[in-house]
C-alpha cells in the first residue's frame, strides 16, 4: 500500500498538496506532525491511481479546498466529518457517481458530470436533458439545502404526477423506507393519503398503513 | 410462489397496465403482448374471489367462466355450412355462431356500459380432451373459435395443480411462453386480514389464529381424501353467523359438512367452546361500555387471544355497520329520491364487498322511509359510540394485559381491519392509538414482526 502526502503550510495549519495513495479507503489525517491539515489543493489527488470504487475520509479539520481537487479521480464515496456547508463551498466535482456523507447526517448521490455544490446541481440538473431519477428528486425536496424556490418548483412540478404511482409500489412491495422517504417530500396531499390508505388496507399491508395513518393524525393536529 | 394479496396486487398492476392508452387512447401494449394471466393454486384459496374484487375495484366489468361447465359447442360455437365463392368457384364452408363466452363479455359491454373488463377461465387446465385444443388456442390467441375475445378485455385463468386435480393437466412450453403464470400457495396471515374485514365468524378467526396450519389442507388417507380450504372456512362462517342469529348452536355434524377432515372439525368445535366460555367470562359488552372490573389476570395465553379476537370482531362489526350508515347517509345526500328499483339494478353489477352492504342497508332505509335527518343523527350516535368503545377497549387491555403483546395486537389488528379504519378519522382514539402504541419511540421493525398477529 502506498501513501504519501505532500504538505505546505498556511494559515491555520497545512494544506496537503497532493497525495499519492492506492488505497482503497483514502483517510485524510487530521493532523500531520502535530499541525492540523485544513485544506487540500489543486493536485490533492491528481495521477492518484487505485481502484474504482475508492472512499475518501475527509477530517471536519478540512474547511478549504480547491475546486480541482478531485479533477481526474474516481471517488464513490466522500465521508466529510464537518459540515455540508462547508463541503459545499468545495464546488467539487467528478466524472463518476459518488455519495456524500457528511458528519451533520447530509446526504446526497450526486451524479457524474455534475457539480457537487448546491445550486449549481439543481441548476445543471434541471437544465440538462437528461432524465432525473425520482430518487433524486426526492432527495433534494426532503432535505432542500439550498433549493431556490424556482427550482424546487421545478422538481415539485417533475414529482406531481410521479409521486402516488411510486407510493402504492412501495405499499405493495412493503418497502416502508421509501414510502416513507416519499412522504417526508410533503408533495401528497391529504387527499392522496387517504387513497393510499385504502389501497395499503385493501392490500392488507398493516405497517404502511400505520405509517399513513400516523402522517394523517399529524396533518389533522397542524390544522387545529 | 406468493400469497393471494400479493397475486390479486400483480394481477391488478397487470390489468391496469394492460388497459393504459396513450393520448389517441390506443392501448400502449398491442393486444398480442398482453399475455394472459394464469393463477395456479391449491382449490378454495379465493382466486376466483381476487377477481370480482379487482374487476370491482377497477370499475370494469366482469365475466367470470367456469370452463369445465362447457361443452366444446358452447364454448367455440356451433358449426353453420356457409356456401363462399372464390372466384366463380362457389364451395361450401364451416363457420361457428359466436362463442356464448364471447356473447356474454359483448352482453356485459353493451347492457352494462363497460367497454374494458376481466374474462375470467377457471379451472382451464382441467378441462376435458375435447376441449383442450380451444383451451391452447384462447391462450395462444385469445380466441374461441374464429371469435375474438373484445380489445379492452383481459384474459385472465386459473387452474389447480395436478396434485390437488386428478383432472388436472400440464400445459406445453409453447402455451406456457405466452402467459404470465402466477402460482398461489395458502398464507394464513393474509387470510386472517381478510376475514377480519369479511365478517368471518368470530371462533373461526380465534381458532385459525392458533391453528394457522389448519387453513388449507388436504390429505388423502385410506378412507379417502380430507380436506379443508379457505373456502370452506368462509361458507362455514355464513351459516355458523346465521345459526348464531337465531340462537341455535351447531354442533359438529354441521362443522363436519364443510371441513372434510373429522381431526379439525372436532377441534374446531373444542375451540368454539373455548371462545363461547371467554366470551362468557370476559363481557365483551361490559368491556366495550367501560363498566367490566378487570381482576388480576391469570387468564392463559390462548385466553388472552381469544379475549382480544372478541373485542377487535365485535370493534370491526360495529365500525362496518357504521360505515352502512354513512353510505346510505351519503348517497342519500347527494342523490335524494333513489329509488329501491335503481339501487337492485346496481346490485346486479360487481361491487366491492363494502358498496354491496352499503347498498343493501340503503335499500332498507328506502323501504323504512327512514329520512335523512334521522340517518345523520345514527351516524352522529355511531361515531361516538364507537369512539368510546374503541378506547374503552384499548385501555381495558392496556390495565389487564399492560402495554404489550396483547394490547399492541389489539392495535395492529384493528389497523388491520377496513371498516375500522375508513370509519375513523384523523384525531380520533384508533389514530391517537396508532401513534402511541405503534409509531411514537417505536421501531417500525416491531409492526412488521406484529403484521397479521
Amino acid at each position: 500500500m502506498t501513501f504519501r502526502a505532500e504538505t505546505r503550510m498556511i494559515d491555520g495549519g497545512l494544506e496537503i498538496v497532493r497525495l499519492i495513495s492506492n488505497e482503497i479507503k483514502i483517510v485524510i489525517p487530521s493532523q500531520i506532525g502535530g499541525v492540523p491539515v485544513v485544506s487540500l489543493g489543486a493536485m490533492f489527488l491528481r495521477d492518484s491511481h487505485g481502484p474504482g470504487n475508492r472512499t475518501l475520509i475527509i477530517p471536519a479539520t478540512v474547511t478549504s479546498a480547491s475546486d480541482e481537487a478531485l479533477v481526474s479521480t474516481v471517488i464513490k464515496t466522500i465521508n466529510y466529518l464537518g459540515s455540508f456547508e462547508t463541503f459545499n463551498s468545495f464546488k467539487w466535482s467528478l466524472g463518476n457517481d459518488c455519495q456524500v456523507i457528511c458528519g451533520d447526517g447530509f446526504i446526497f448521490n450526486f451524479l457524474s458530470g455534475y457539480s457537487m455544490c448546491f445550486p449549481d446541481f439543481d441548476n445543471e440538473i434541471l437544465t440538462s436533458h437528461q432524465r432525473i431519477s425520482e430518487a433524486t428528486v426526492m432527495a433534494r425536496l426532503k432535505d432542500p439545502f439550498m433549493l431556490t424556490e424556482e427550482n424546487r418548483e421545478k422538481y415539485v412540478h417533475y414529482m406531481r404526477s410521479r409521486t402516488v404511482p411510486m407510493a402504492e409500489h412501495a405499499i405493495l412491495e412493503n418497502d416502508n423506507a421509501t414510502l416513507k422517504s416519499i412522504i417526508e417530500t410533503k408533495l401528497l396531499s391529504e387527499d392522496d393519503l387517504k387513497e393510499l390508505l385504502e389501497s395499503s388496507l385493501r392490500s392488507g399491508r398493516t405497517s404502511s398503513t400505520s405509517m399513513i395513518m400516523s402522517t394523517l393524525n399529524a396533518m389533522n393536529s397542524g390544522r387545529q | 410462489m406468493m400469497n393471494i394479496q400479493d397475486a390479486k396486487d400483480q394481477v391488478k398492476d397487470a390489468i391496469e397496465v394492460y388497459l393504459s392508452k396513450d393520448a389517441a387512447g390506443n392501448y400502449i401494449i398491442p393486444r398480442s403482448r398482453q399475455r394472459p394471466i394464469m393463477l395456479l393454486g391449491p382449490p378454495g384459496l379465493g382466486k376466483t374471489a381476487i377477481m370480482s374484487q379487482i374487476a370491482a375495484e377497477l370499475g370494469i366489468g366482469y365475466m367470470p367462466y367456469t370452463i369445465t361447465h362447457h361443452t366444446r359447442q358452447s364454448a367455440i360455437g356451433l358449426p353453420m355450412i356457409e356456401k363462399v365463392d372464390y372466384g366463380g368457384y362457389e364451395c361450401t364452408v364451416t363457420n361457428y355462431t359466436m362463442s356464448e363466452i364471447i356473447s356474454a363479455v359483448y352482453d356485459v359491454i353493451y347492457k352494462q356500459g363497460k367497454p374494458e373488463g376481466i374474462l375470467f377461465i377457471d379451472e382451464i387446465n382441467c378441462v376435458s380432451e375435447t376441449l383442450a385444443p380451444a383451451m391452447l388456442d384462447l391462450l395462444q390467441n385469445k380466441k374461441f373459435g374464429p371469435h375474438l375475445i373484445p380489445d379492452g378485455w383481459v384474459l385472465v385463468s386459473a387452474g389447480n395443480p395436478q396434485e390437488y386435480n386428478d383432472s388436472a393437466r400440464d400445459f406445453d412450453v409453447a402455451t406456457l411462453d405466452r402467459v404470465r403464470v402466477i402460482e398461489v400457495e395458502s398464507d394464513s396471515d393474509v387470510w386472517l386480514r381478510y376475514a377480519m374485514s369479511a365478517g368471518i365468524n368470530d371462533a373461526i378467526i380465534y381458532y385459525l389464529k392458533v391453528k394457522p396450519q389448519n387453513l388449507l389442507k388436504i390429505e388423502r388417507t385410506v378412507d379417502g381424501t380430507q380436506f379443508v380450504t379457505p373456502r370452506a372456512w368462509e361458507d362455514l362462517s355464513v351459516v355458523l353467523n346465521e345459526y348464531e342469529s337465531k340462537g341455535i348452536w351447531a354442533g359438529v355434524s354441521l362443522i363436519s359438512q364443510y371441513v372434510r377432515d373429522p381431526e379439525i372439525a372436532a377441534e374446531f368445535n373444542k375451540y368454539r367452546e373455548f371462545y363461547r366460555k371467554y366470551s362468557e367470562d370476559y363481557n365483551s359488552d361490559s368491556i366495550l361500555s367501560g363498566s367490566f372490573e378487570i381482576t388480576p389476570s391469570t387468564v392463559s395465553a390462548e385466553g388472552r387471544l381469544a379475549v382480544i379476537s372478541i373485542l377487535t370482531g365485535r370493534l370491526n362489526s360495529e365500525a362496518g355497520r357504521a360505515m352502512d350508515i354513512r353510505y346510505a347517509r351519503d348517497l342519500l345526500l347527494n342523490k335524494p329520491g333513489t329509488t329501491q328499483y335503481e339501487i337492485r339494478s346496481k346490485l346486479k353489477s360487481n361491487l366491492t364487498m363494502e358498496e354491496r352492504r352499503g347498498l343493501q342497508f340503503t335499500m332498507e332505509c328506502i323501504a323504512e322511509r327512514i329520512p335523512l335527518e334521522t340517518l345523520n343523527e345514527m351516524l352522529k350516535d355511531a361515531e361516538e359510540r364507537f369512539e368510546d368503545h374503541l378506547k374503552n377497549a384499548v385501555e381495558f387491555a392496556k390495565t389487564a394485559f399492560g402495554i404489550g403483546p396483547e394490547t399492541i395486537s389489539l392495535v395492529t389488528g384493528l389497523i388491520s381491519c377496513y371498516n375500522v379504519v375508513m370509519f375513523s378519522r384523523p384525531g380520533g382514539n384508533l389514530y391517537r392509538y396508532n401513534d402511541e402504541l405503534l409509531c411514537a419511540g417505536r421501531d417500525r421493525k416491531l409492526q412488521s414482526i406484529l403484521e397479521g398477529l
